[in-house]
């Protein structure tokens, strides 16, 4: 205790010299702990080892080997070098990302976390840049072996340096996505990963088959934009891990709905530079972007706090109207929703040159459809509004993932299976989310399938609408309660 | 001791339609030390997170020094120190790194950085373990790393949650006095325990908490004295020579009720708490002739005085939640 004397012998706390003490504290404390696990050590020495071998062997073998037998080890030497980058920087430091945070929300180390003057932000981020941090340690001590391989074959600095780039910055970006799946619990980090990994490859099945608007939204764009893109989703992955461990007075749904609206700026821009293609990338992009928003920000069932409406009701006017799409919880962003998919599309079809003029009236009908998919969960979630208050967002996600994939079932029986199974797609291209997905790859749509879309659509909307009344209501409360309490 | 330094009045806290806190309220002066107990499930630890400003009560109000704590919560975190019941270690953390990791948090750099984490260090005699892993310490070394933790950033209200739970008695006693000094140095300590003899040696107030709602808060003395929840006190008293003059007046005299007789005296309750009344009373026994040699006051044990409280009535409703919790 304190009566206890400091003997001479016993030696002082250590001086925390290892970092500076101006280091953000949560970087600090990450990289300490990321340094010293038996993953980064193990990777790290492993990743000498075997290119230290490789090197040797390519270097003793090139020595008598004939020239056509040299490029053959370049190649191979090539190879092997980028594997071993692409695996950590893409597999394993996201893969590290995934228990991150619910490490600390099992050892319920949050709250102390909380008490400190570290702000949900400052944890995610933390957490974030040593992950990346750790990564980019490797990449660098990696690298001397990418200038060696100049004596296995060539080396093209140039378009390696833009590799290795291109490789740390898809690493921030899906150690970000990494990191917001991890505040979920283990199973539906696995329904993620696997969810991601049919999805991938159901994109490219439907991608194959439809038309060149398709196919190839990525085309002709420069890497600024492409850096645009993945700074708006590395922001986004990082706001939606903050959200999972804010504290509840916290407000974090403007941040996240702002940014497919800030994706979206570029559009015009392009289209009245005359670069329809980059428009039409950048188009796509920002949809597929605001539906990935939409969908995280219907899947929760908070309710608005006297805390979340004062900032907009200090500003009165306007900014009290802009708040209504600002809060937190579902009925909030269905209003959201509807304008964040309305207004782009709407502008996308009155710009010249964007969209063909033969894809406008489906760019729409998809829109529409987009809207319906993500609405009929939150109808689902409505239901079930109190038993799945705690896992609103996992209970979403399931109700989406398991129409689509009964979508992507009934697409592979009716291709794979004898004409009379044709029914169940019919069947699951009436349905909300399954249409959505069915109809990317349609290139015609029946009037009386779209009908049945349209009809089940608005009644979606209707029945999600009705049940946020309650939701509104209590909003009318709180305010006048803040009113009368300002008089 | 000063005017009310955390006063809290009112607090609902409601969970699956159940109310962990029942409208709580008690005040508790700059400087004091205050001893939360009751049994699981109490609501011990929902009101100390809700003091905390880990949670948020669906209703009541919270003030630490005048700032509300659910409309300022960060300017309130930083006069805390927060100690729960349990210890999240981190891996491949030493006690020195997380000792500094937390004084960064709190904001500390520099050199103020390093005088904060010595102070601590020293104060809880951490100093031999500062390069030991956290995850090899003994449970009284965790409890002292989690105080040292907690006073970084130099709290003036510090919340321990069974600080006490675990340790052994020498651990315990190296914990009370720890205590000891925190409250000479002028820190208003609340904590909740199951052992309620160390509670009622370190606590100026206590508060009985049952089924969310508190059941008394006063000072252990009027506990011990069995006033708080009957409104009586029981008197052993001895006389000289024989006891027929005692057992008359017992008999005769207003308030009094015999409980038990012997040889040299009697025990019997008065149904009158007040010092007051009671040393009127010894008075009138003198004067009235009775040959008084020895008259105190019995105490209880804290432990019979929770028991007692437990029989109290519960107090649970059940209402509807108010705004901001999922209706």
């Amino acid at each position: 205790m304190s009566t206890v004397p400091v003997t001479p012998t016993i030696p002082p706390p250590r001086p925390q010299i290892d970092f500076p003490t101006w280091l953000p504290a949560m970087l600090v404390k990450e990289l300490r702990q990321g340094l010293r696990t038996r993953g980064f050590v193990g990777t790290f020495v492993a990743f000498q080892i075997l290119m230290a071998l490789l090197m040797m062997g390519a270097a003793v073998g090139s020595d008598a080997m004939a020239p056509g037998a040299r490029a053959g080890t370049a190649t191979a030497v090539n190879g092997f070098f980028w594997t071993l980058l692409t695996v950590q920087l893409l597999v394993v430091t996201p893969a590290r990302a995934l228990g991150s945070l619910q490490s600390e929300i099992e050892a319920r180390s949050l709250d102390l976390l909380m008490l400190t003057r570290l702000s949900a932000w400052r944890i995610v981020f933390g957490k974030w840049a040593s992950l990346v941090a750790q990564s980019g340690l490797l990449l660098v001590a990696m690298l001397p072996y990418g200038i060696v391989r100049y004596y296995a074959g060539s080396v093209d600095l140039v378009s390696d340096a833009g590799t290795c780039l291109a490789l740390l910055g898809a690493c921030a970006v899906l150690t970000a996505a990494g990191l917001w799946s991890s505040g979920t619990s283990k199973l539906v980090r696995v329904l993620l990963v696997i969810a991601m990994v049919i999805g991938t490859n159901v994109w490219r099945a439907v991608a194959t088959g439809s038309s060149a608007f398709l196919t190839s939204p990525f085309r002709g764009m420069d890497p600024t934009t492409l850096g645009f893109d993945g700074a708006l989703t590395l922001a986004f992955f990082l706001v939606a891990a903050v959200r999972r461990i804010a504290p509840p007075a916290e407000n974090h749904a403007f941040f996240a709905r702002v940014l497919p609206l800030i994706a979206m700026l570029p559009v015009p821009l392009w289209a009245l530079a005359g670069h329809a293609t980059v428009a039409g990338g950048q188009f796509f992009f920002a949809g597929c972007f605001t539906l990935l928003v939409c969908a995280t920000e219907l899947g929760s069932v908070r309710t608005p706090m006297v805390v979340h409406l004062r900032p907009w009701l200090a500003r009165g006017g306007l900014a009290h109207f802009v708040g209504r799409f600002a809060l937190p919880g579902w009925p909030s962003a269905l209003i959201y929703m509807i304008v964040a998919l309305a207004a782009p599309t709407l502008g996308l079809m009155a710009v010249p040159g964007v969209v063909p003029p033969h894809l406008v009236m489906r760019v729409a009908w998809l829109g529409l459809l987009a809207l319906g998919a993500l609405t009929f969960p939150v109808a689902a979630l409505a239901v079930f509004e109190r038993s799945a208050a705690r896992s609103a967002g996992s209970v979403y996600g399931l109700v989406l993932g398991g129409m689509s994939v009964f979508g992507a079932i009934a697409a592979a029986l009716a291709a794979g299976l004898p004409l009379r199974y044709g029914w169940i797609k019919d069947f699951a291209r009436l349905l909300p989310v399954s249409g959505f997905w069915l109809s990317l790859g349609d290139t015609e749509l029946s009037d009386s399938t779209m009908i049945v879309q349209g009809g089940l659509i608005f009644a979606a909307l209707g029945f999600a609408w009705w049940q946020s009344h309650a939701y509104w209501q209590n909003l009318a409360l709180i305010e006048s309660r803040e009113r009368k309490a300002k008089l | 001791m000063s005017a009310a330094f955390l006063e809290v009045e009112g607090l609902v806290r409601w969970f699956d339609g159940v109310r962990a806190v029942n409208g709580v309220s008690f005040e508790i002066p700059a400087g004091a030390v205050v001893g939360l107990i009751g049994a699981n499930g109490a609501g011990k630890t929902t009101t100390m997170r809700l003091l905390a400003t880990l949670d948020l009560p669906d209703r009541g109000v919270i003030r630490l020094g005048g700032v509300d704590v659910v409309e300022r919560p960060n300017e309130v975190r930083r006069r805390i120190g927060w100690m729960p019941d349990y210890f999240p270690a981190y891996k491949d953390t030493t006690v020195g790194d997380y000792i500094d990791f937390f004084g960064r948090a709190n904001g500390l750099h520099g050199a103020e950085l390093l005088r904060r984490v010595m102070e601590v260090t020293e104060f809880t005699d951490l100093v031999p373990l500062a390069q030991r892993p956290m995850d090899r310490l003994s449970k009284g070394q965790t409890q002292r790393l989690c105080l040292a933790r907690t006073l970084l950033n130099d709290p003036d209200f510090l919340i321990l949650d069974e600080p006490a739970a675990g340790l052994d008695p020498k651990a315990r006693l190296e914990f009370k006095n720890l205590v000891r000094v925190l409250r000479e140095r002028g820190k208003t300590i609340l904590i909740s325990s199951h052992i309620l003899s160390e509670l009622g040696e370190m606590c100026d107030t206590l508060i009985f908490m049952d089924r969310g709602a508190v059941m008394h808060h006063g000072d252990t003395g009027t506990l011990r004295r069995g006033g708080a929840t009957t409104g009586a006190c029981v008197v052993d008293i001895v006389i000289d020579g024989a006891v027929v003059p005692l057992l008359e007046w017992l008999a005769v005299r207003p308030g009094w009720k015999l409980l038990n007789e012997r040889r040299d005296g009697a025990r019997a309750e008065f149904a009158n708490v007040e010092a007051a009344a009671l040393a009127a009373e010894l008075r009138r026994l003198v004067t009235d002739g009775v040959a008084v040699t020895d008259f105190h006051r019995e105490e209880r044990r804290l432990e019979e005085a929770f028991v007692e409280m437990l029989r109290e009535p519960p107090l649970l409703k059940k209402t509807p939640p108010a705004e901001g919790k999922t209706p």
